[in-house]
C-alpha cells in the first residue's frame, strides 16, 4: 500500500527534516510560553474566538453585506469573486487598467493568492508580480512553492538562499542570515518604488466599519499597500469579523500560536484610499473570494472555515514535521490542508491527504479557533470509498461473530503482517491468552 | 463495586497478560469483575481506517455485548475514546460510563496513590494520544509515582504522539518510522529501564521499530506495573 | 448571474442569534505604572527610548512628519526631503499601549506613512500621559481612518529562523517621550 506522501518523504533529505523540526520545534515552544502568559484561562480564549467565527459562518451573508456596505462608504471599491478564473480575472483587469503595457505588481504575503495561482495569471497577462516577503521572495526566484503557511521557506537552509541570492546576482555570495536579509531589501526597495499595483490579502475585515486588517512582520505587506497608486486586496469571504472589538483578542491569538509573539510588528488597519494624506493608495479594491467556501459552509466541513491562518497545527504536528509541506501537495499543508484540501478540491482528488495523520489529535489541542481537525480527518476518510476495503468487509464480518473471531486469534500467528508493518518493524508474539486465563481462573 | 472488563482486540489477539494484570489490579481494588466473553472488538480500527460500514457494524456488536449499567473499564485510552466520542461520530449512543485503567482508579474509585513497591528503576511514561480525547490528564503518572522503587522520569517531547496512529502505521510505513524513531532516540537518551505505556498500539509500534533497530529498550503497559507493585 | 449574484445566492440564508458577548481574561493589560511596562516591553522587542537631546545623532539626515512641532524639528536642523533618501523618519504617535509596547500612527490628513516605514531609523514622539492599558482599548480610541499599531522594529525569522532586523521596514525603533 504505497503512497505519493510516503513516497515523498522517503525522498527527503534528512538535513531538511532535521531543519524542519527544529524550526517548528522552536516556534511551537514560544507558542506554548507566550499564550499563558497573554491569558487567564486560554482554552477559554480559543473556545470565545470559535465562538465569534462559529457565528461569522452562521451569518456570512448579512456580514457580507454590511462589510461591502461599509467599504463603499470608505471608498474602497468591492469586487466579488465566484472562484479562482473571476478573482484572477478582476485582478488582472486592474493590473491591465493601471498598467496597459505591463507593469510590476508587488505582492505581500497572502495565502489566497497562492490558492489561484495568481503569479501565474499576471505573468500570462503581461505584468511582472514581484513577491516582498523575504521567504516568498526566495520561492519566488527558485520556482519552487511554499512549504509553510507562515514560514515558506522553513525547508531550505541558508547554504541554498545564498546560492540562489548569487545566482540572481543580488550581491556577493553570503551565507549571514543579516547580509542575505539586507540585500533581499535592496533589491525589492526599488521594486516597490516602480509598482503601479500592489496586492495583498486580508487577516481580518470588519464588517460594522469597513476596515481591512493586515498583519505581519517585515513591513513589506505595508509597502505593498501603501507605496503603489492602486492596492488590490484579495480575502477568502470566511475572514470576515463582526465588530471591530472583536479583534483584539484574534489578534493575540494569531500572533501567540503562529510566532509566540504577542502582537505582530505590525498590524495596519486600512480605511481606504489616500485622501489627504502625504502618501498612500489612490485605489483600494477589495476582492471576496469564494471559490468552494459556500460549499463547504453547507457540508459538515464547515469548521474548517473558522481557520485564521496561524500554522500552529503545522508546527505541532508529528507528520508535517517529518514530511514538510511539499508532501501534502496543496496550497494549504498540514494537519488543516488535510481538511481544507479535500474539502475544497474533492475527495476524489485529495482524499488520500485525510489519512496523513497519526489523528493524535494535538491540532486541535494548539488550534486558536478550536477546530476539530481530527474528527473532520475522520469523516473525510469516511466519505472515500476507497476506505472501503475487503479487509475491513471482513473485519466486520469476524467482529460480529464469536465462532469467526475465535477462528481469526487462532490464524493471527500464521497471517503475514501488512507490508507497510512488516518493511519497518517486527510484529510481537502472542505470549498469554487472556481468554484461557479467565477460564481457568477457580 | 461491578465492573465490566473490555480486554481491547489487541489484547485478545497479542497481549493477553496485559488483560490478566488489569484484572489483578481491579480485584485488588475490590472490584467484581465481569468479562462479557461476546466482546470482540471496539470499532475503532475500520473507524480510523475510513470504512465506517464496518465500524458501525461493529461498534453496534459492542453495544449489544456491554449493555447495561456498571461501568466498563478498559486498559487502552484508545478504546475509551472510540466509545466516549467515536461512537457518536458514528450517530451511536455510547454505553453510560467507559473509563480507561487509570482513569477508572483516579476519578471513579477515588484513590489517588497506588502504593506498593517494585524493584528499584528508572522508567519513562508514554502518554497515549487518545488520553487527549477523553480528558485523560495525570492519572498514569500519578498512580505510578506513588510506587515504592519506581523513578518516573519525563523523556523528550511527551506532547508528540508515537507515530503509530493505527492504519497510518501501514498507509504512511516511511512518516511513521521516522517519528517512532525519534522517540524511541530520546528514550535511549534518557536511560531509562522501562518505557510505561498506557496504551499497547504505541507499545507495539515502538517495540516493533526498536526491535528491527537492535535498540534495547523494553515496554510494558501501566497495569502490570500496578499489577507488579501488589506483590 | 453576477459573481455577487451567485455568491450570495449559495450562502446560507443567516441563522441570526447575537453575537457571542466576549469575556475574556487578559492577563498581559496591566493596570498601573503604563508607561513603565510599555517601555519595559519596548526594550524587549528590540525598541530604543530616547530623549529629544539624542535627536543630534539624526541631524541633517531625519525627515519630520507634517505635524512634528516645530521646536523637535529645529534640533534636526536643514531635515532630508526625500523620504526614501532620508536616515530617519520623525514622527508624531496617537498613544503608546503597555500590554504589547506598541505605538499607534494614525494617516490623518497631511500626514506621510512611509515616514515610519522607509528610512532605517523611525524616531516616534509619543506623550507618555497618552498610554492605554491593552489592545482593545487602542483599537477603540483609533480614529475610523487608516493607521497601524507599530510593535517593534521590522524583523524576519525567514533565514534558519534567525532573527534579524530591519528586513523591509526600519532597522531601529526609537520612542522619544513628548508632551506637548
Amino acid at each position: 500500500m504505497k503512497n505519493r506522501f510516503d513516497d515523498y518523504v522517503r525522498s527527503l533529505d534528512e538535513d531538511v527534516v532535521r531543519s524542519v523540526r527544529a524550526s517548528t520545534e522552536r516556534v511551537f515552544s514560544a507558542r506554548a510560553k507566550t499564550l499563558p502568559e497573554v491569558f487567564d484561562d486560554v482554552d477559554h480564549a480559543r473556545r470565545q474566538a470559535a465562538d465569534v467565527k462559529s457565528y461569522v459562518l452562521d451569518n456570512l451573508k448579512p456580514l457580507l453585506l454590511k462589510l461591502e456596505a461599509n467599504c463603499a462608504k470608505n471608498g474602497v471599491t468591492v469586487h466579488w469573486a465566484k472562484d479562482a478564473a473571476s478573482a484572477n480575472r478582476i485582478i488582472t483587469g486592474i493590473c491591465d487598467r493601471v498598467a496597459p503595457n505591463g507593469g510590476t505588481v508587488v505582492k505581500a504575503k497572502s495565502m489566497a493568492t497562492e490558492e489561484i495561482h495568481l503569479n501565474r495569471h499576471l505573468t500570462i497577462a503581461g505584468h511582472t508580480p514581484v513577491e516582498t516577503d523575504l521567504g516568498e521572495f526566495v520561492v519566488q526566484i527558485d520556482r519552487d512553492k511554499p512549504s509553510h503557511i507562515v514560514a515558506p521557506i522553513i525547508h531550505k537552509d541558508r547554504k541554498s538562499i545564498a546560492r540562489s541570492f548569487e545566482r540572481e546576482k543580488l550581491g556577493p555570495y553570503t551565507e549571514e542570515p543579516e547580509e542575505l536579509t539586507m540585500q533581499a531589501r535592496a533589491h525589492l526597495r526599488s521594486k516597490f518604488q516602480e509598482a503601479d499595483v500592489g496586492v495583498s490579502g486580508v487577516n481580518f475585515a470588519i464588517a460594522e466599519t469597513g476596515r481591512i486588517v493586515l498583519v505581519e512582520n517585515e513591513g513589506n505587506n505595508r509597502l505593498s499597500t501603501t507605496v503603489p497608486r492602486v492596492h488590490i486586496a484579495l480575502m477568502g469571504i470566511e475572514k470576515v469579523l463582526p465588530r471591530e472589538s472583536d479583534l483584539a483578542l484574534f489578534l493575540r491569538l494569531l500572533a501567540g500560536s503562529a510566532t509566540g509573539q504577542r502582537l505582530t510588528v505590525y498590524t495596519h488597519f486600512i480605511g481606504g484610499p489616500k485622501k489627504e494624506e502625504a502618501d498612500g493608495p489612490e485605489e483600494v479594491h477589495l476582492v471576496l473570494l469564494d471559490n468552494g467556501r459556500s460549499r463547504v459552509l453547507k457540508g459538515p466541513f464547515r469548521y474548517a472555515l473558522r481557520c485564521i491562518r496561524c500554522g500552529a497545527c503545522l508546527n505541532g504536528c508529528p507528520v508535517y514535521r517529518r514530511s514538510t509541506g511539499h508532501a501534502y501537495g496543496h496550497v494549504y499543508p498540514g494537519p488543516i490542508g488535510a481538511v481544507l484540501a479535500p474539502a475544497l478540491d474533492g475527495v476524489p482528488k485529495m482524499g488520500e491527504l485525510a489519512k496523513a495523520s497519526t489523528l493524535c489529535g494535538l491540532c486541535r489541542e494548539v488550534c486558536p479557533v478550536d477546530i476539530p481537525i481530527p474528527d473532520m480527518l475522520l469523516k473525510l476518510r469516511s466519505e472515500d470509498e476507497r476506505n472501503r476495503t475487503s479487509e475491513w468487509t471482513w473485519f466486520g464480518l469476524a467482529a460480529r461473530s464469536n465462532l469467526l473471531w475465535k477462528a481469526g486469534l487462532k490464524l493471527l500467528p500464521m497471517v503475514e503482517p501488512p507490508r507497510g508493518w512488516k518493511e519497518f518493524r517486527e510484529f510481537p508474539r502472542k505470549r498469554v491468552d487472556f481468554r484461557r486465563w479467565w477460564r481457568g481462573r477457580p | 463495586m461491578k465492573v465490566r472488563l473490555m480486554l481491547s482486540c489487541l489484547c485478545d489477539a497479542v497481549y493477553g497478560e496485559v488483560g490478566v494484570a488489569t484484572a489483578r489490579v481491579l480485584e485488588s481494588a475490590d472490584c467484581e469483575i465481569y468479562f462479557p466473553v461476546a466482546q470482540t472488538c471496539c470499532g475503532q480500527p475500520p473507524f480510523n481506517a475510513g470504512d465506517w460500514n464496518a465500524a458501525r457494524a461493529v461498534a453496534m456488536r459492542t453495544l449489544e455485548v456491554f449493555d447495561g449499567d456498571s461501568p466498563v473499564v478498559v486498559p487502552s485510552a484508545s478504546c475509551a475514546a472510540m466509545v466516549r466520542h467515536g461512537f457518536a461520530l458514528l450517530g451511536l449512543t455510547a454505553p453510560r460510563q467507559c473509563y480507561e485503567l487509570c482513569e477508572f482508579i483516579v476519578n471513579v474509585l477515588g484513590r489517588k496513590e497506588w502504593g506498593g513497591s517494585v524493584d528499584p528503576r528508572r522508567v519513562a511514561l508514554h502518554r497515549a494520544c487518545h488520553g487527549r480525547m477523553i480528558g485523560l490528564r495525570d492519572q498514569q503518572r500519578q498512580l505510578l509515582k506513588s510506587i515504592k522503587g519506581l523513578e518516573v522520569v519525563e523523556v523528550g517531547t511527551p506532547e508528540q504522539c508515537c507515530g503509530f496512529g493505527g492504519s497510518f502505521s501501514v498507509t504512511h510505513g516511511k512518516v511513521s518510522e521516522g517519528i517512532g524513531l525519534e522517540k524511541l532516540r530520546q528514550i535511549e537518551a534518557a536511560g531509562v529501564d522501562q518505557v510505561v505505556s498506557g496504551d499497547m498500539g504505541c507499545a507495539m509500534h515502538l517495540q516493533g521499530l526498536a526491535k528491527r533497530h537492535s535498540m534495547d529498550i523494553k515496554f510494558v503497559h501501566v497495569a502490570q506495573v500496578l499489577a507488579e507493585a501488589l506483590d | 448571474m453576477d459573481d455577487r449574484e451567485t455568491i450570495l445566492d449559495a450562502l446560507p440564508e443567516a441563522r441570526g442569534g447575537g453575537v457571542p458577548t466576549l469575556s475574556v481574561d487578559v492577563k498581559a493589560v496591566p493596570k498601573s505604572d503604563l508607561w513603565e511596562r510599555f517601555v519595559a516591553r519596548l526594550k524587549e522587542l528590540g525598541g530604543e527610548l530616547r530623549s529629544l537631546e539624542d535627536l543630534a545623532e539624526f541631524a541633517g539626515k531625519a525627515m519630520c512628519d507634517v505635524d512634528v512641532p516645530q521646536s523637535v524639528v529645529a534640533r534636526l536642523r536643514e531635515p532630508a526631503t526625500d523620504v526614501w533618501e532620508a536616515k530617519a523618519g520623525v514622527t508624531m504617535a496617537e498613544f503608546a499601549v503597555a500590554e504589547t509596547g506598541s505605538i499607534v500612527l494614525s494617516a490623518t490628513p497631511g500626514r506621510s506613512r512611509l515616514l515610519s516605514l522607509a528610512p532605517p531609523v523611525h524616531v516616534a514622539l509619543v506623550d507618555p500621559g497618552r498610554t492605554i492599558a491593552g489592545l482593545e482599548e487602542a483599537i477603540s480610541k483609533m480614529g475610523p481612518e487608516t493607521g497601524v499599531i507599530v510593535t517593534g522594529p521590522s524583523r524576519t525569522a525567514d533565514v534558519e529562523g534567525v532573527m534579524v532586523m530591519g528586513v523591509h521596514g526600519p532597522r531601529r525603533l526609537c520612542v522619544v517621550p513628548f508632551a506637548p
